[in-house]
């Protein structure tokens, strides 16, 4: 999943306005992250991949996550929330990729990468429903401000450009062998 | 295209809807 992981991470600041934003968007994409860090520091990690994207990760990234949230805010529902949106990145990947929740190479999901228009429409729906949640947090002048409409709808007009881009793969283009290899990312 | 360039590739893309909610974020709540 692309754009619906910071849709989580808006719909929880809007649950607890208390955590920052920024802190919740780098919860929600950390298994990414760690995939991007450990390639680009040239260390391969053996498939890396398999602790973070997989229901591994409910313990391996989000439980650090949310200790080192309670650590500094002593805050328990808070951090509970913080791993929940950790742990919502292998559940959401669940609909858009194959190789998700269960760990070991076994195919699980929904793979809608493969159908772009199911992908838009989990997506756009998640970032819909964020922003009502998200919205009871802001001060009353922004909730109908053009900003809020521009921040979300920025968002899905993302979303579709990537799901164009997505859609152009099964004619061959950029990045499309490293995609479907099934090597990265699963 | 190398893996690394794949990877710097995906970094932006992360970054993108990252930055919206961010700066969208911030915009929205600072005091006028």
């Amino acid at each position: 999943m692309y754009v619906g992981h910071v849709a989580v991470a808006l719909g929880a600041k809007g649950a607890r306005p208390q955590i920052p934003l920024w802190f919740l968007v780098l919860t929600a994409q950390a298994p990414d992250w760690l995939v991007i860090a450990t390639r680009l520091s040239g260390h391969e990690i053996a498939r890396v991949e398999r602790f973070t994207e997989t229901s591994f990760s409910f313990v391996l990234v989000a439980i650090p996550l949310a200790f080192a949230f309670y650590a500094g805010s002593k805050d328990f529902k808070s951090s509970a929330l913080v791993w929940f949106v950790a742990s919502s990145h292998a559940m959401c990947d669940f609909f858009t990729s194959t190789h998700t929740l269960l760990p070991g190479g076994l195919a699980q999901g929904l793979g809608w990468y493969q159908e772009p228009l199911r992908d838009f429409a989990i997506e756009s729906a998640l970032v819909i429903a964020a922003a009502f949640i998200y919205r009871r947090s802001l001060p009353y002048r922004s909730r109908r401000s053009a900003l809020f409409v521009l921040t979300f709808s920025s968002l899905i007009l993302f979303q579709a450009a990537v799901g164009v881009y997505l859609a152009s793969l099964k004619r061959g283009g950029w990045f499309s062998e490293e995609i479907h290899s099934g090597r990265l990312f699963h | 295209m190398t893996t690394k360039m794949f990877m710097w590739t995906l970094a932006f893309l992360l970054s993108v809807p990252a930055s919206i909610a961010l700066v969208g974020d911030w915009l929205m709540r600072r005091k006028k």
